[in-house]
């Protein structure tokens, strides 16, 4: 099973759109992805999860990773996740209490300042 | 400390560095006699398959340390034989060689890498660049072998050899190396008594799964006990450990569950940094204890709240990595709930339903599973026996339970802890709740 990634720009946000699953061996291509687009002045990201299927603890560390490098140049990166297999990892590692999780990438766009 | 085994034991682990058992795929007699001699003359062993579906039935039996594989083959396409050896989780580590003897042109070659192959050489194919080629791919392959070996053996030496002792407490700790050749897991556990008497039972993991994880699971472990012996309590140990891995190791994230027993073990506190919540096991049923909860270490956030409960005499607590109950074709809460299932189930106990569990993090007492110590109901009966029943009865429980996790994809690691019966001399002290 693979990861895929598309991304695209919705005014000063870019949207990244996951699918498959996030693990040890597939985290890495998310990790550059993301640090490409910091690295091009993205620094407002909405990451859309609808599509993950499976992420474990490799996953979560770049999240964190991405919301560390976006926050050093006082950027957000935003989750879209409704389910509810996902969403238990966020709460088991608290990490609901540091993203803030949306219900769709509408909602995420509108939330953000 | 039992010798690592796993997959950098292969069929030609006992051949000369340079040389190992290669599996030759090819459906033409001729090219795969040309290949085989010229690996034989190498110094090489080597297995001969005509088919995709011979070499799969050869790589099922035992991978060999490489395989070169044609990736025209009547029976099935060689990349179809690739996806497969690479999909399998024992022979995921295996190099994989294409080797094609129609012209192909660059696209062709890079949707075999892409694939999963590691190389891949087009007719006319000269025997030393073939050589070559095996060899730089072998070499390749025995390192990371090397890595592997090197950080499970250091994984191992970094947790604790004897089963750990603590008075009052009763505990059983279990480590599975998975033995995947990709796969050193961050889990670790502890168990030791601070200068004051407090007992503390830890357990963690840190992200990824490569030595350098290893090697931070090792600094937790150590700094957690540091911070312990100097008196601070699990609230602040938690924080310290969390500024530490900030500025240490600022790409990395980590869990780490902590229990920490006063001197008379009449109590119980938990603080937890995004580890997976305890287990806990009453005699009125078996539930996950959520209180105490906080975000993971290695992301700038308040240290947990603690949750404290009394701690009456048989209870028993198990702590877990995921590994137990991590699996990628099903939800992590059904596998809690199964887990909660089959524990209560080897006490004669149910599950206590989440709704008891309480909310996540609030304090006092709302965050443990709210009946398991109501022994009434389910008529004053413990699952408590003697003392020694009980001590066979908990490893029981942990062999179980780590048997359960074999097979999986991760590396597990496990304590169960009892509040050991009653000695006499810290009976009063207990205070039962109403």
């Amino acid at each position: 099973m693979d990861l895929s990634l598309t991304t695209r720009q919705e005014g000063d946000h870019t949207v990244v759109v996951v699918g498959g699953e996030i693990d040890v061996y597939t985290a890495p291509k998310l990790r550059e992805q993301l640090i490409d687009l910091v690295s091009a002045g993205s620094y407002h990201l909405v990451v859309d999860m609808e599509g993950v299927e499976f992420l474990d603890s490799t996953g979560l560390g770049v999240l964190v990773g991405g919301l560390k490098r976006v926050r050093a140049h006082d950027g957000s990166l935003r989750l879209v996740c409704t389910q509810e297999r996902i969403l238990k990892i966020f709460r088991i590692t608290g990490l609901t209490k540091v993203f803030p999780i949306h219900a769709s990438v509408e909602e995420a766009l509108s939330a953000s300042d | 400390m039992t010798a690592p085994t796993g997959p950098t034991r292969r069929p030609g682990a006992g051949r000369p560095a340079n040389q190992a058992t290669v599996l030759v795929v090819d459906d033409s007699d001729s090219k795969r006699y040309i290949m085989a001699s010229w690996l034989r003359r190498a110094g090489h062993a080597v297995i001969e398959a005509a088919s995709g579906r011979e070499a799969l039935g050869i790589v099922d039996r035992g991978a060999p340390d490489l395989a070169v594989l044609d990736v025209h083959l009547p029976d099935m396409s060689g990349l179809e034989v690739c996806a497969r050896i690479k999909q399998a989780r024992a022979s995921a580590g295996m190099p994989v060689l294409h080797v094609s003897a129609i012209a192909v042109d660059a696209a062709d070659r890079s949707i075999g890498l892409d694939g999963g192959a590691d190389a891949y050489l087009v007719d006319p194919i000269e025997p030393r660049e073939f050589l070559s080629t095996i060899g730089a791919l072998l070499r390749q392959s025995r390192r990371f072998a090397e890595e592997h070996r090197i950080a499970l053996t250091l994984q191992r030496s970094l947790l604790p050899a004897e089963p750990p002792k603590l008075a009052g407490l009763r505990i059983a700790a279990r480590y599975h190396a998975s033995t995947e050749h990709a796969e050193i897991g961050g889990d670790f556990y502890d168990a030791f008594e601070t200068p004051s008497g407090d007992g503390l039972v830890v357990i963690g993991d840190v992200q990824g799964h490569s030595l350098a994880a290893a090697v931070i699971m090792a600094e937790l472990r150590y700094s957690l006990r540091a911070y312990a012996f100097d008196g601070h309590s699990p609230a602040a140990v938690v924080e310290r450990l969390n500024r530490l891995i900030l500025v240490t190791h600022p790409e990395s994230t980590a869990t780490v569950c902590l229990l920490a027993f006063p001197p008379d073990r009449s109590r119980v506190t938990v603080v937890n940094a995004g580890h997976l919540p305890p287990l806990v096991v009453g005699p009125a049923g078996a539930g996950f204890w959520e209180g105490g909860a906080g975000v993971l270490l290695g992301v700038p956030a308040p240290a947990p709240a603690p949750d404290t409960v009394d701690l009456p005499a048989g209870t028993r607590l198990l702590l877990y990595t995921d590994g137990l109950v991590e699996r990628r074709d099903r939800p992590i809460d059904e596998t809690m709930t199964e887990l909660a299932e089959q524990v209560a189930a080897r006490h004669g106990v149910g599950r206590l339903d989440p709704a008891h569990t309480g909310e996540r993090g609030s304090a006092g007492n709302a965050g443990l599973p709210g009946n398991a110590w109501d022994a009434e109901a389910r008529g004053g009966a413990g699952f408590g026996g003697s003392l020694e029943r009980a001590a066979v009865a908990l490893d029981q429980l942990a062999d179980a339970l780590i048997d359960s996790a074999r097979g999986a994809d991760d590396d597990v690691a496990l304590v169960a802890v009892e509040r050991a019966p009653e000695d006499g001399r810290h009976q009063d002290a207990v205070r039962r709740p109403s």
